[in-house]
């Protein structure tokens, strides 16, 4: 079915959504409150509501500049009570606009935000300064000629390509988080490892100290290219309940590693591979990450056992500790992985065939440890 | 518009009393406003910003008081309320555009209008949104079917026990 009754509510009714809009149509913000009215003897506030409605906003609920014909307010009370409310009303409208002037939202955290080319839309508004802030929950949105730089906290920078939409997720020491919801975005981050996370539909990219880049096209799917270090791509938190576990993926300079958004078998984040691989060797592992169960499949690992090289141990690395619990057709499979990987980089004494075709994480992640493949895994899972 | 922005963020009974803070505070603001035409998107940061001060200083409270103001049977607020809590597990991108379309009842065009974010990004949050939002409702329609059939059980059980009360009685 087509998303044109979702976006506009042209093209045949989309029954799902329909139910849904009834359902929670009775949430829908209810007529405005009856207006407040103030006592005849208020004294004049200054405030100047007229410039705001023009451009449409509904009625605030408070009335408070019509000239001189205020209505009569408060008519249970005795006039004894007005002056003394009036004096009231005052004094809390006056702290108020103090405490507001001074801190109208408590503290928000933001990033520095610069134009590289065109102008980028920050907080749903246009930019029009060389630089700005970049709150906590908002977004920079680019057209196909604008570019912005965010600088991340003191670790880094990212900058963002044309046609992307970013939006800054959270600022805590240890906790830096963009979300890339379309577009592209090139990340140089110089901290620790662990600390800066770019969210996409589909995965969650962790710096281990690096420098890539990260696509998300129109359907989700995401592309990290990494060009210096190494980074991790996991699945989001929301879709890792309901999918099966795999160890993250761990891109090393050079690689790849493509991720489809969903929860379940053949979503997520795929086998990463080494940029100068084949096409046809880049073919047989989406099919294997992503494909269906079939014909297909079983030609695709047989075209990557033929054709990896000691620079794709990384490759056969995440093939095998996906295969934990394979069908029977694929087990075949993951004693030919082991040996070619085997071949390229010896386990040591600790790992066994029997513990990896049983499925021992610790062992796989001894092996990849012991070969030096990557940052240590020993106690990262 | 507010009203969505701050249901996508906040508990329902506080929904109210926040779009008057907003609108307040949008007054006292307004000499920080540059462009007249940005003003939707304007207001709809100080909402955004407004809820997550109220979070950061409110417990979460019930979801759904029972006074909403409907004529809706027990079971439609039940769902409602089970959709909304589905959608606020949803990103924080595809929340507000999904309450925006699905509970205010905006278009995306409308929705690109008053939040002031492009078309492409709202129709991008909003096909994105409800893939997830049909997916999780999938997930859970057994348990909301079995939770259905305890609650008639537990209707029906209470009207044959009234009805028994009355014979006894009679």
């Amino acid at each position: 079915m087509s998303d044109d009754y979702l976006w506009d509510r042209s093209g045949p009714e989309d029954p799902e959504i329909a139910r849904l809009e009834r359902t929670l149509g009775m949430l829908r913000a209810q007529d405005p409150p009856a207006p407040l009215r103030l006592p005849e003897r208020l004294p004049d506030t200054g405030a100047a509501p007229g410039a705001i409605t023009p451009v449409g906003v509904p009625p605030i609920g408070v009335t408070l500049s019509d000239g001189g014909n205020r209505e009569r307010a408060l008519p249970g009370l005795g006039r004894r009570f007005v002056l003394p409310f009036a004096v009231a009303a005052t004094l809390a409208l006056a702290v108020a606009t103090l405490y507001l002037s001074v801190n109208p939202y408590g503290p928000r955290p933001s990033w520095q935000i610069s134009r590289l080319d065109g102008t980028p839309r920050v907080s749903s508004q246009a930019m029009r300064e060389p630089t700005g802030r970049l709150p906590v929950g908002e977004w920079v949105e680019t057209d196909g000629q604008a570019r912005a730089r965010i600088r991340v906290a003191h670790i880094g920078h990212v900058d963002i390509e044309p046609d992307s939409q970013v939006g800054l997720m959270s600022t805590r020491p240890g906790d830096y988080r963009l979300r890339l919801e379309r577009g592209a975005l090139q990340a140089l981050i110089l901290a620790p490892p662990g600390q800066f996370h770019v969210e996409t539909p589909a995965a969650v990219a962790t710096d281990l100290g690096c420098a890539y880049r990260l696509s998300v096209d129109e359907r989700g799917d995401s592309e990290l290219r990494v060009t210096s270090g190494w980074v991790s791509l996991d699945r989001p938190a929301d879709q890792a309940a309901s999918s099966p576990k795999t160890p993250p993926s761990f891109v090393r300079s050079g690689a790849m590693c493509l991720a489809k958004p969903g929860a379940g078998p053949r979503t997520g984040p795929g086998t990463p591979f080494m940029e100068d691989v084949s096409d046809g060797f880049k073919a047989a592992l989406r099919v294997i990450d992503f494909g269906d169960d079939g014909d297909a499949r079983a030609a695709a690992f047989e075209r990557v056992l033929v054709e990896s090289r000691p620079a794709d141990v990384i490759t056969l690395w995440h093939l095998l500790a996906r295969m934990a619990d394979p069908n029977a057709s694929e087990r075949a499979y993951r004693d030919r992985l082991f040996d070619r990987l085997a071949a390229f980089a010896p386990p040591p004494k600790t790992v066994t065939r029997e513990g990896i075709q049983a499925g021992d994480s610790g062992m796989l992640d001894r092996w990849w440890d012991s070969s030096r493949l990557g940052p240590r895994r020993s106690g990262a899972r | 518009m507010i009203h969505g922005v701050l249901l996508a963020r906040v508990p329902y009974g506080d929904v109210d009393d926040l779009v008057q803070d907003v609108f307040l505070l949008a007054m006292e603001r307004l000499d920080t406003l540059r462009e007249a035409g940005a003003f939707r998107g304007w207001l709809a940061t100080i909402a955004r910003n407004r809820a997550t001060d109220h979070l950061r200083r409110a417990p979460q409270t019930m979801e759904l008081p029972d006074d909403l103001p409907s004529n809706e049977s027990t079971a439609d607020r039940t769902e409602a309320a089970a959709a909304l809590a589905i959608i606020r597990t949803l990103p924080e991108a595809y929340r507000e555009t999904l309450i925006l379309r699905l509970v205010e009842g905006f278009t995306g065009p409308e929705i690109a209008a008053q939040t002031g974010l492009t078309e492409g990004s709202v129709r991008v949050n909003l096909h994105r949104g409800m893939k997830q939002l049909r997916e999780r409702l999938e997930q859970q329609a057994p348990a909301r079917a079995r939770a259905r059939d305890e609650r008639d059980d537990r209707d029906e059980r209470a009207g044959r026990d009234g009805r028994d009360v009355k014979d006894e009685r009679s």
